[in-house]
């Protein structure tokens, strides 16, 4: 599945409620259990003039292969956090066409141990552009729900 | 106290009712429309069943129409004394709720009712009372086609309706009902469905119905609320949330997918839905990435933001040329190509109603 079809599973569960309008999704996070993948989300609100997020709001993961929920987390309202947008408004095209490109390649060897060089070097792109098009103000977040994605991917990819 | 009393609580419990009784009557309606497709469907299975069940069917039919109108009428009376009364207490005649103004003040088609606290924002725009779109009717419209038709522009492409006129009696500008409540976009948009179908309607009533109602599978009110360490935190809904706000007050609707391509995009196929769903006089609200719009932004970076559609613009070839979007976040409507629309669009559901509104 690419990119846009992992998104488009999360309005066919139930955590479609979850992405309500006013507020921002993040980037799916990948990570594998027995009965698959998971795509994990988090949910955050913005201020434009503060330029800064808050949240999360709530956490969810997905099967995206099943169309199932796997998991929804609120986290209670004192747990909510300020983060400062570190790149507000940047865009990088390139980086974006990249991720795209290498996010179903990644999906296919996810968690291997024995990951060709040619999947090292996608893992690496991957990883440089997700660093790029996410902000380093959410990153915290990130790590704290694809932490074993991130781990791995830091040891495999180096 | 009695629940129809004369006060601002009997008027509300009025409106109620009102809607109550429009929403049972179209449901009824609408459970007959079902009921005879089934019938139609299953009339081999029926054999020589059928055609006398079809009879009583349609003899059902007939009546349900015939009443249906006295229903209707029984409606609008409830909703017009429901504004006899709120006029009245507005006017000091009659006292309100504790604490609501007992001073006079404006009535009808400017949005403005005695119950807003003072300072509420009037919509911007002066327009004047007597257009026919200024929204001064108790209860939705519900017309059996669009009252509207397209306009040649100075580029002699055809624009459904007249939007920048709309624009005068459409909210614009969210978070302004209360502090604590920042991400009303989609809440701003129920209230502009219900100023297209002729409602007055302001961003704090909606809201305060919203926040104050659970969702029917108990996940939380129909609205975000309750964060603390942000006021755009609160205030956000989803499309189903939308869906029963709207229903509470009046108006039928539904929530349509977007169409995607193989690869998982939003399709061309949903500019075509969104005109014609727009110039067939139905109101309509769709879920975009906001940066796609606000920034110009190449891609999504994954804020979601509702808007409502007001209008279609053609070539006089009937290529659709694009929308005129009102975006409470933004100070009112602007025209957007329909390409960046398409782009703009989340996977997310739209709100459209199934009553013409307009």
């Amino acid at each position: 599945m690419n990119l846009f079809q992992v998104k488009n599973v999360i309005f066919k569960t139930e955590c479609r409620r979850l992405v309500a309008d006013g507020l921002c999704c993040s980037e799916p996070v990948m990570t594998r259990d027995g009965e698959g993948i998971i795509d994990h989300y988090f949910i955050y609100g913005y201020d434009e003039k503060l330029k800064s997020y808050f949240g999360p709001t709530a956490v969810f993961g997905i099967y995206s292969d099943l169309s199932r929920t796997a998991y929804i987390k609120k986290p209670g309202k004192e747990e909510e956090k300020e983060m400062p947008a570190l790149n507000w408004k940047q865009y990088d095209r390139e980086a974006y066409a990249l991720y795209c490109e290498t996010f179903p390649k990644v999906r296919e060897f996810l968690f291997h141990t024995d990951c060709s060089e040619e999947e090292k070097e996608i893992l690496k792109t991957y990883i440089r552009c997700f660093r790029k098009l996410t902000d380093g103000g959410l990153w915290p977040v990130y790590q704290q729900i694809g932490g074993e994605f991130f781990r791995w991917a830091g040891e495999t990819a180096g | 106290m009695a629940k129809y009393a004369i006060n601002a609580e009997g008027v509300r419990a009025m409106r109620l009712l009102s809607n109550k009784i429009l929403m049972c009557a179209n449901q009824v309606v609408e459970a007959n429309r079902v009921l005879e497709t089934q019938i139609l469907s299953l009339s081999d299975d029926l054999g020589v069943y059928g055609e006398p069940i079809l009879e009583i069917e349609r003899y059902n039919s007939e009546v349900l129409k015939r009443n249906y109108d006295s229903i209707m009428g029984l409606a609008k009376s409830v909703a017009k004394k429901a504004d006899q009364i709120e006029t009245l207490i507005s006017l000091g005649w009659i006292g309100g709720t504790g604490g609501s103004p007992g001073g006079p003040g404006p009535t009808g088609g400017t949005g403005y009712k005695a119950s807003d606290p003072p300072g509420s924002p009037v919509p911007s725009g002066s327009g004047n009372p007597s257009d026919p779109q200024a929204p001064h009717r108790a209860s939705p419209r519900d017309l059996p086609c669009t009252a509207y038709d397209f306009q040649s522009d100075s580029d002699g492409n055809l624009v459904y309706d007249s939007p920048m006129e709309t624009d005068a009696w459409l909210y614009k500008k969210q978070g302004t009902a209360k502090l604590w409540y920042q991400g009303t976009c989609g809440l701003c948009s129920c209230a502009n469905i219900l100023r297209l179908a002729g409602v007055e309607s302001t961003e704090r009533e909606v809201l305060d119905y919203a926040a104050d109602t659970r969702r029917p599978d108990s996940t939380g009110a129909l609205c975000e609320k309750g964060h603390l360490i942000n006021p755009g935190l609160n205030g956000a809904t989803c499309p189903e949330d939308r869906k029963a706000i709207l229903e509470h007050f009046g108006i039928d609707s539904g929530v349509f997918p977007v169409a995607k391509d193989r690869q998982g995009n939003p399709s061309d196929e949903n500019i075509d839905t969104i005109a014609k769903y727009v110039s067939e006089g139905r109101g309509v609200i769709i879920s975009v990435h906001a940066d796609m719009l606000w920034y110009d932004a190449p891609y999504p970076s994954g804020m979601y933001h509702a808007v409502t559609v007001t209008s279609v613009k053609k070539d006089p070839q009937g290529r659709i040329l694009g929308f005129y979007i009102c975006d409470s976040a933004k100070g009112g409507t602007t025209y957007y190509p329909a390409q960046k629309i398409r782009q703009a669009l989340t996977g997310s559901e739209m709100n459209v109603t199934y009553q013409i509104i307009r």
